[in-house]
């Protein structure tokens, strides 16, 4: 009745009614608002009131908002919602109305119509591609690595390799030691893998933009390759929306069920290390390691236990943040919040609660599993000085194999 | 109905077939009707005044309420039913009661039901001409409409009338219709509540939380053609942004059953048994919400301010089972001696009126009026015996002899602290702690036996202090005995022990029963603040 | 006068509702037998503490002593540790006899019964179930259970900070209202349990701040005006919204995110009492068994219609009490008398309509 009623009297277009799950549910609990880290940030808005405005049919208001850029979707504030309410979708709904409007961050648009045109957010080709990748992997040959002869070769559009791996754009851009890091992994461990010069993104932009269609896309041409290639597991590397997309939506978008394994090379390297292929000593890194679970790969998937045995393996002292694991407070730069130019460092500013969190273990090391995660957590550790190093676990997994033939080289 | 042999089987350890008078009409009369048959009871109906039926309210969804209404009336059959302009005059025939109206005057009845129904309460601080009061007779029409319905305004509305309105709201939605909630706090009475709730909001009822300033409702008449539409502009106290505006064709306003509408008269056989809001039986866990302080008097239902049919069942059932258990006390055991009265009354009334229990009752004559206790409905609690100016009146159980030797004994103890205290409270716990030694306890039936007299009595002898512990107000097992006590202290202390600085010596403290750990406080604060400087303690009363 | 009846009615649980339903079959000339699993009488009632202030807020605390001391007058056989075994059946199916095992005897005993009925009451909800509250982690965070212990043993200064600055909030629907911890039910009793908790605290140190933080005030009815009169009275905040998550702050004072008038807040406590909700007690699904009465949707026991609340599908077996549905202790002894009433009209033979 009422309100949509009036609204189309008064203003036909701009009144939008969207149909965000289950939202009506909602019965004002407001356990979300405590739980949000963008409480102080944003003292007018919580989620709550966000979920109450489109509700009452003021969704437009909210997708003029600011609020809904600075959101992460990181999702903590339902997680046990009384109602089941996930924030992480209703804000994508809501973004989906400023991205129909034409009301996007710039560069985030951008990143779709290149992933639209290119199948990847930097809109590089399949030949640049190449190109780069070999030439990372030729740099790491300079490097003194003890390895068989070709181990460091980058297999490409192998069919029938065991498995089809999928990078993120930052390892052929801003951040390439980490793809030489994945390089490494797999050489060290021998496994029988291949990269695509098709499909070699694993992100999913459209997918934080409510463009459902889009997002549906990118995952169907990623689907097809791997059974193109025949790949029994398709692997994402260590990125969070990417690998939840993947692993808890995909099958139901697409839906079918997938004939492959969906899995993260941070499951990988613990399947690795529980079947004996990969054999690290304990405590082998000399260091206090504290583990971030990121949004997507810890609350939204449930991978938590597996980094955790791996660090608590390797480090001489692991110790937990608080609250960790389904509450675990967000990084600050999930969500697009990261790639997203007009945000400026506001991400950095809302992020103080992960901050006093991780000066609170006293860590030397955060470790992470999501490149996202990963990048925000170094902007913070030198926006705040924090005396922490920021790794990923396959980093530090890397580093404790190499540690371990140092030290066999020694003796 | 079953072989009557049933009923004889039931009926023959009492000493005659018990009697219920049940005042009212509707639904409510007759669960009580029905519950009082199947426990044995000849009832009759009296049905009074021009109010309306009652106000009842099946408040969850998917059931059948109105066959459960066919069944009711089916089961009640065939019963007794008369009618009166207004509340007859009561009066007591012993334990039991008889009315003073032509067709039932000879008879007795062992207890009264009040049953009653009352109207809706009417808006008090808005006067808006669109608005209908919703009521159990707002039935939804299967039409879908456009409609609000806007409760806790001003004042809460009842649990049971606001769950029913959302489900009428829900109605309407499911059948396309518009439906808007504007409330205060969303009702999720019983078990089912909260699915109701869910069940609303997933069909489309929009629910709007009242803010901070009133919502403005205006009328609109189309100058021609089309609907009269009512015009409703709320600000949603969490959304807290611009105005959002509701149109509908309907707007119901919710509240509860209106107290106003009980008859004044019922206070002359209930005494002030009513709470806060005026409807009948007070608040006290001694009622219970069905039983009232006089003895065999009962109230269900919306003279007692309640409008759930699932609940007035259970007071229903409640009130037949106590009701039951009083009819059989009074008619089997003999309690004549309870309470005795000599031939120092006066007649002046005071028992009749203070007795919370309504167990003293005057019987006039030509002759003599004269008073007679109802020893099956005396509680002993001994208020009669404090305020009698003529101390006309004893307790066979506790007789005033029963303090004179008590003060005797303590008279030949110098020093005591003597602490009199409610038999209730302080003398169950009493038997769980350990006294000081100077303390000197004496449990007496209520608080409220302790008079004036006892009091100067027990002061005289040269006591070091005197505590006097009552219940908890509110919590008195003879509605107001505790006050009573209170009242007496303070006047004593004012009146009496003021002028000589001794306020201290002299105080009434209160607790409940279990309360074991905070009557060692009491008596330990007491006995401190009398040995610390008893001139300048002050007098208190909690 | 002789007994009235020969009747004989078992009665599975002490608490109020047990205790409730045993008075009034008494009164009424019938015989109960109460059995109880634990050592003690009185169910949770017993651990609850008196609220009153001046005057008595109704919590009901002490109906349960008034109860006790009316059940002396009657021969009440009370089995202690024990525990319902099976039920007796003739060959009609009517209930003849229950048999009760004891702990440290082998043997069930066999009590003649003609009715059965229900009093199991419920369990709290362990609120250390949802993290982020922090109860057993953090200190000061307590359950209105723990808040009640503290106002029994007299401690009152035990929940303060020492000084006149002391602030206390109550979190209401803590495992209550809440699907995602399997209870999707209004308990019924934490409302008017924290108000007149509240009341309670200010009335006895009016300098502290009180807060109740709530969904959906659930008092409307008898008691609304009094109750949240009084509330309102003596200066209780009432915030709309419960705070999902409690952390320490840079003063390791607990502190909550909240919104106030509007705008998001941080506010500082002392104590932070959650408002625990009802669960069906443990019993309940092992007696289910035992004697073939349904559990409905949320594992309370099933009623044989919505219309009759104390009957059951089996015969001779009642419910009273919170074992049938979330309740206080007021709508406990309402509804236990009702339980009692059904057996009384049953045991009658004179057949009840509706």
């Amino acid at each position: 009745m009422s309100n949509t009623k009036i609204d189309n009297e008064k203003m036909e277009s701009s009144s939008v009614n969207i149909n965000p799950i289950n939202i009506e549910d909602c019965m004002l609990c407001g356990q979300c608002i405590s739980r949000c880290f963008l409480h102080s940030g944003y003292p007018d808005m919580n989620p709550r009131r966000l979920i109450r405005k489109v509700a009452l049919g003021k969704a437009q208001e909210m997708a003029d908002s600011e609020f809904i850029w600075a959101c992460t979707l990181c999702g903590r504030c339902t997680t046990d919602c009384p109602k089941d309410l996930k924030m992480d979708a209703i804000i994508r709904e809501v973004r989906g109305i400023a991205w129909t409007q034409d009301k996007a961050p710039a560069r985030i648009k951008e990143g779709i119509e290149k992933g639209k045109e290119f199948g990847n957010n930097v809109g590089m080709d399949g030949e640049e591609f190449v190109d780069t990748i070999q030439w990372l992997a030729e740099e790491l040959e300079d490097e003194d690595i003890e390895l068989p002869e070709g181990a460091l070769e980058i297999p490409f559009d192998i069919t029938d390799a065991e498995i089809f791996y999928v990078p993120n754009p930052r390892e052929y851009t801003s951040n390439p030691n980490m793809f030489q890091t994945y390089a490494k992994f797999f050489a060290y461990t021998g496994a029988n893998w291949t990269m695509s010069s098709k499909v070699f993104d694993i992100t999913n932009w459209p997918y934080y933009m409510g463009d459902q269609q889009d997002a549906e896309e990118l995952i169907r041409r990623m689907v097809d390759e791997t059974r193109n290639l025949g790949a029994k597991i398709l692997l994402s590397t260590e990125c969070g929306h990417g690998f939840k997309i993947l692993r808890k939506d995909a099958e139901n978008w697409l839906n079918e069920k997938f004939d492959f394994e969906v899995l993260s090379i941070v499951e990988l390297a613990h399947r690795y290390w529980k079947q004996g292929i990969i054999k690290l000593s304990e405590g082998i890194l000399d260091k206090k390691i504290t583990y971030h679970d990121p949004c997507n790969v810890g609350r939204k998937v449930g991978v938590f236990e597996g980094p955790r045995e791996l660090l608590k393996h390797v480090s001489s002292n692991f110790v937990e943040m608080w609250p960790n694991r389904r509450h675990s407070i967000c990084c600050g730069g999930g969500g697009s919040v990261g790639q997203n130019s007009d945000m400026g460092t506001k991400r950095l500013e809302h992020a103080i609660y992960k901050r006093d969190q991780i000066l609170r273990t006293g860590a030397d090391v955060v470790a992470t599993s999501c490149q996202n995660c990963l990048a925000q957590l170094n902007d913070l550790q030198s926006r705040y000085e924090m005396p922490v190093e920021i790794k990923s676990v396959i980093e530090l997994v890397v580093e404790a194999i190499e540690l371990e033939h140092e030290q066999l080289h020694e003796d | 109905m079953e072989s009557s042999s049933n009923l004889t089987q039931l009926t023959s350890f009492l000493e005659k077939i018990p009697s219920a008078l049940v005042l009212g009409k509707g639904l409510t009369a007759s669960i009580a009707v029905i519950e009082l048959k199947g426990k044995g009871f000849e009832v009759i109906q009296l049905e009074f005044g021009q109010a309306p039926g009652d106000e009842l309210y099946c408040c969850l969804p998917g059931f059948d309420f109105e066959e459960y209404k066919l069944s009711v009336m089916q089961s009640v059959g065939q019963s007794e039913v008369y009618h009166s302009e207004s509340i007859p005059m009561i009066d007591r025939d012993g334990a039991g009661f008889k009315v003073d109206i032509a067709s039932i005057r000879d008879r007795r009845f062992d207890v009264l039901f009040f049953a009653g129904g009352l109207a809706n309460r009417p808006c008090s601080n808005l006067d808006l001409a669109p608005l209908e009061l919703f009521g159990p007779e707002t039935k939804y029409s299967g039409e879908s409409e456009d409609v609000a319905l806007l409760m806790d305004y001003p004042e809460p509305s009842d649990s049971a009338a606001a769950m029913s309105a959302i489900v009428y709201a829900l109605e309407n939605a499911k059948n396309g219709g518009r439906s808007a909630v504007i409330l205060d706090n969303v009702p999720v009475r019983h078990l089912q509540g909260e699915s109701l709730y869910d069940s609303a909001k997933s069909a489309g009822v929009k629910f709007y939380r009242l803010g901070q300033s009133n919502p403005k409702i205006q009328d609109s008449f189309p100058s021609e053609g089309g609907n009269r539409k009512i015009w409703i502009t709320l600000q949603d106290r969490i959304e807290q942004g611009s105005d959002i505006q509701i149109v509908c064709d309907r707007l119901f306003l919710v509240t509860g059953p209106d107290q106003k509408g009980i008859p004044y008269q019922i206070n002359h056989f209930l005494g002030a048994d009513l709470d806060p809001s005026g409807f009948l039986i007070s608040e006290s866990i001694h009622s219970n919400t069905f039983k009232s302080f006089s003895a065999g008097v009962y109230a269900i239902g919306n003279f007692t301010g309640n409008s759930d049919l699932f609940q007035i069942m259970s007071q229903a059932k409640a009130a037949a089972a106590s009701a039951r258990a009083y009819a059989l006390f009074t008619n089997t055991k003999s309690r004549e001696n309870i309470l005795s009265i000599s031939e120092e009354c006066v007649r002046c009334l005071t028992c009749y009126r203070i007795c919370p229990h309504m167990a003293i009752w005057p019987s006039v004559s030509p002759s003599r009026s004269q008073l007679n206790s109802i020893g099956t409905a005396c509680f002993e609690c001994g208020i009669c015996v404090s305020e009698c100016p003529r101390t006309a009146i004893d307790l066979t159980h506790f007789p005033q002899m029963a303090f004179s030797s008590f003060i005797e004994d303590v008279k030949n103890q110098p020093d005591r602290i003597v602490v009199y205290g409610c038999s209730r409270s302080a003398g169950r716990a009493a038997s769980h702690i350990s006294l000081p030694p100077d303390v000197v306890f004496f449990s007496v039936p209520c608080a409220g036996r302790v008079s004036e007299s006892v009091i100067l009595e027990t002061l005289s002898i040269g006591v070091k202090g005197l505590l006097v512990i009552g219940c908890h107000h509110g919590n008195c097992a003879s509605n107001n005995g505790t006050d009573w006590a209170c009242d007496r202290v303070e006047t004593v202390v004012t009146n009496f022990l003021l002028p000589m600085d001794m306020q201290g010596k002299l105080q009434y403290k209160t607790m409940a029963p279990n309360e074991i750990l905070k009557m060692e406080k009491i008596i330990r604060q007491f006995v401190n603040e009398l040995e610390t400087d008893p001139q300048t303690s002050k007098y208190s009363s909690s | 006068m002789a007994p009235h009846t020969s009747k004989n009615v078992v009665i599975i649980g002490s608490g109020i509702a047990g205790l409730t339903t045993a008075k009034l079959l008494c009164e009424n000339g019938i015989k109960a037998t109460i059995v109880e699993k634990s050592s003690v009488l009185g169910g949770h009632t017993r651990k609850w503490s008196c609220k009153a202030t001046s005057q008595c807020q109704v919590c009901n605390r002490c109906s349960l002593d008034d109860v006790m001391a009316a059940l002396e007058n009657y021969g009440v056989q009370y089995l202690t540790e024990s525990e319902l075994g099976s039920v007796v059946r003739d060959s009609a199916g009517y209930l003849r006899g229950v048999k009760i095992s004891t702990s440290g005897s082998e043997v069930a005993e066999e009590i003649p019964s003609d009715a059965l009925a229900l009093c199991v009451g419920f369990e709290t909800y362990d609120p250390s179930e949802k993290l982020l509250w922090g109860y057993g982690a953090l200190d000061g965070v307590m359950t209105l259970a723990d808040l009640d212990f503290v106002l029994d043993q007299q401690r009152l200064n035990d929940l303060g900070n020492g000084s006149e600055q002391t602030k206390i909030a109550f979190f209401q629907c803590v495992g209550s209202r809440d699907k995602s911890v399997g209870a999707n039910y209004c308990s019924q009793y934490c409302c008017k349990a924290a108000l007149r908790s509240a009341v309670k605290l200010k009335s006895e140190k009016p300098q502290w701040s009180v807060a109740i933080f709530y969904i959906d005030l659930q008092v409307s009815g008898k008691y609304a005006s009094s109750l949240l009169g009084r509330a309102t009275e003596s200066g209780i905040e009432l915030a709309q919204g419960v705070p999902g998550e409690i952390f320490l702050d840079e003063n390791k004072k607990l502190a909550v995110n909240i919104e106030k008038n509007g705008t998001n807040a941080r506010e500082q406590f002392d104590k932070i009492i959650l408002s625990v909700g009802q669960r069906p007690s443990a019993s309940t699904a092992i007696l289910s068994q035992i004697t073939g009465v349904g559990l409905n949707e949320h594992g309370f026991f099933e009623s044989r219609t919505i219309f009759d609340p104390n009957r059951t599908c089996a015969q001779g077996v009642y419910l009273a009490g919170a074992c049938g549905a979330p309740m206080d202790i007021e709508t406990t002894i309402l509804n236990a008398s009702a339980a009692a009433s059904d057996i009384i009209s049953d045991l009658s033979g004179i057949h009840k309509g509706a």
